[in-house]
């Protein structure tokens, strides 16, 4: 009942009016690739200390949720994702919205997104200190295998290039060694340049890796970007063919929605993982599987639950352990800390009134998704693939080099992005996966620190292979890996196998009345 | 010889970047050198693995797998132009400005992308929107957003 009247404190008019601007001004930042959660929050933190702490943080948590959701746009309608966490939707989204889909997609998109969000906001709600004591137990080498294991499922989804998605995740690995070693600190790959001392900023990289091939492949073809069919059914929300394929997918959108909240509690992992194993289970649970990746609706479902669950699944290692997941969580974090909160253990009872506020909020805001994606994505697709491709081409160059410069206010940033852009597009036209490049980058120094700090405590205990496996829940990530690994070719093994057993069976059956 | 330079350059090209990751981890410390030379030899075993089931292919069919089939009615110099736009606009960028590099990228960005009969008002139309956008974009960032953009000689 206490906590109703602080849901109450968020539903003030003000607040209601702050929640819905910051959602759509975050879905907007999110749909840019280059602007990011991060940035427009850092940029709005300051504005907030003025305001009334319910306020602030309501809308501090709606521009974060709406800029994870906003991602799904830039995913869906020009194949390159707005935010990390939505690598994994371009790969449906993409062909959908080819085929003429794209309203449907960014409808399916919200739905999902709207349901995973309330799932993550939920459980931090009411299951918040349990679930961070399961963040714990992840050490080191768990943390690697996590990473390892995001990597082994993107290759895997490059059907029958698997060994080719392989190497494409050990590139962007080597990618992220660049520049200064997260453990050790040697200079790495840097060629004697100053501009590679600080890395390749993860955010430039994607834009490069994304955008780049879209724009030479936007040039090179006299194809239209987006080819959808003369009709009515072509615009408009198409909301009962969205539920109608939501109700298929019961168990995928929950399933999703859950792990998403799961994998967000465990700090760095964050939406990329969370969508793409989630990707991966809905493909194999799917009788359909073969069509993952063609513009399946059960991809968009699977991966933007699971993105947007991870917000609330990120706040509760934020909250309860003042550990932030993300950049965007830390931001948060700072922010509460202005607002007087301390973290810990009391956190839901001594200072109630404002965590709850802010988990009001956070709720609110995924609701308001709800109108605003759907107002926002019904004219974003019909205007995306009504532009010329005369305008299309300069505008996204034009978003690509403000994007990647903005990050850091740094041109070679820019330069980073249009090499690596290029180097992506050579790696795609010889069969190479580019997704699997830019997951390496953003997960390499998760998996390097992984890595090298089960290395030293193996090392420092005599048993450094031992230690790489001493947990159970090390263990059962290697076993996914491994079935990961293995899974596919087994399986069209096992496919050619039956296929060979059937023509001999029908030849059999054929001579058999000679 | 398009599929055979498809098939195997590029895992000779990664197995090339595996061995300079190796060797050049000769320099770093023990720590910094584990994981570069871990994934170096990853690389390198994917790599070869490629490259022996390219030539297995090879043997069995007489032919290797062609990555993508490409259509008819493709433009090479068009990647290639805008490739080098891209470059000239980078350095333009400091030298020039950003407002005004991004405007000369903008149209020869859409001139370049132009695939249907030319029809003057409707390229003078996007142009003119496209400018309208570089500014009110480069007001945003510099005024809102506090990013300062490159200044050369004009702005």
């Amino acid at each position: 009942m206490e906590i109703l009247g602080y849901f109450s404190n968020a539903l003030e008019p003000t607040n209601l009016l702050l929640a819905l601007l910051g959602v759509a001004v975050g879905t907007l930042i999110g749909a840019l690739p280059g602007l990011s959660a991060t940035m427009s929050l850092a940029v709005l933190v300051p504005f907030t200390f003025t305001m009334d702490p319910a306020s602030g943080l309501v809308m501090l948590g709606a521009i974060y949720t709406g800029a994870l959701y906003g991602g799904a746009y830039a995913a869906i309608l020009v194949n390159t994702p707005g935010t990390p966490s939505a690598i994994a939707t371009t790969f449906d989204g993409f062909p959908m919205a080819k085929r003429g889909d794209g309203a449907l997609a960014v409808t399916l998109a919200t739905l999902v997104s709207v349901f995973g969000g309330l799932t993550g906001a939920l459980m931090l709600l009411l299951l918040a200190p349990p679930l961070a004591r399961v963040a714990l137990q992840f050490g080191p080498a768990e943390y690697f295998w996590l990473a390892i294991l995001g990597l082994t499922l993107i290759a895997a989804l490059s059907v029958g290039n698997q060994l080719k998605g392989l190497v494409a995740a050990l590139f962007g690995l080597m990618l992220s060694m660049v520049g200064v070693a997260t453990v050790g600190g040697d200079l790495r790959l840097t060629f004697g340049t100053n501009a590679l001392i600080g890395g390749i900023n993860v955010v430039a990289g994607l834009i490069g890796i994304y955008c780049i091939p879209v724009l030479f492949d936007l040039v090179r073809t006299a194809d239209p970007h987006l080819d959808p069919p003369q009709g009515s059914h072509v615009s408009g929300f198409r909301l009962r063919e969205a539920f109608s394929i939501l109700g298929r997918n019961k168990v995928n959108l929950v399933r999703s929605s859950v792990v998403g909240t799961l994998i967000g509690i465990l700090p760095g992992a964050g939406g990329s993982i969370a969508s793409l194993i989630t990707y991966s289970a809905a493909q194999r649970a799917s009788k359909d599987g073969d069509s993952f990746g063609k513009g399946n609706p059960a991809g968009i479902i699977a991966t933007e639950s699971a993105n947007n669950a991870t917000v609330g699944g990120g706040f509760v290692p934020t909250l309860v352990l003042g550990i932030p997941g993300t950049p965007p969580d830390a931001i948060i974090l700072g922010a509460l800390l202005v607002q007087g909160i301390k973290i810990g253990p009391t956190l839901f009872t001594e200072q109630a009134e404002i965590t709850y506020t802010f988990i009001a909020g956070l709720i609110l805001a995924t609701l308001f998704m709800l109108p605003v994606g759907l107002l926002i994505g019904r004219y974003a697709y019909r205007s995306i693939a009504s532009i010329p491709k005369a305008a299309l081409v300069p505008s996204i160059a034009f978003l690509t080099v403000v994007g990647s410069y903005s990050i850091q206010n740094n041109w070679y940033d820019v330069v980073i992005m249009l090499v690596l852009g290029v180097i992506a597009w050579l790696i795609k036209e010889v069969g190479y996966p580019t997704s699997p490049i830019a997951l390496g980058l953003v997960l390499g120094s998760i998996a390097e620190q992984g890595f090298v700090q089960t290395f030293l405590i193996g090392r420092a205990q005599g048993d450094i292979v031992g230690r790489f496996f001493q947990n159970p829940i090390s263990m059962f990530l290697v076993a996914i890996i491994v079935m990961g690994l293995l899974g596919p070719p087994l399986r069209s093994l096992w496919k050619a196998r039956r296929r060979r057993g059937g023509s001999a069976g029908d030849a059999g059956r054929s001579e058999a009345p000679r | 010889m398009t599929s055979l330079l498809s098939n195997f350059v590029p895992p000779l090209c990664f197995i090339a970047l595996s061995v300079f990751v190796w060797t050049d981890a000769d320099r770093y410390t023990a720590l910094g050198s584990v994981f570069p030379r871990t994934m170096a030899a990853a690389m390198a075993i994917c790599s070869v693995l490629i490259l022996i089931r390219s030539a297995a292919a090879l043997r069995a069919n007489g032919r290797t797998s062609s990555p993508t089939e490409r259509s008819g009615g493709e433009s090479l110099w068009r990647p290639l132009a805008l490739l080098v736009i891209f470059g000239l606009w980078l350095f333009a960028m400091n030298t020039i400005g950003f407002i005004v590099s991004s405007a000369l990228a903008f149209v020869a960005l859409t001139l370049i992308a132009e695939r249907e009969t030319f029809a003057p008002k409707r390229l003078v139309l996007i142009v003119v929107v496209g400018l309208g956008g570089i500014v009110g974009v480069a007001a945003l960032m510099s005024d809102v957003l506090m990013v300062p953009l490159p200044r050369g000689i004009l702005f």
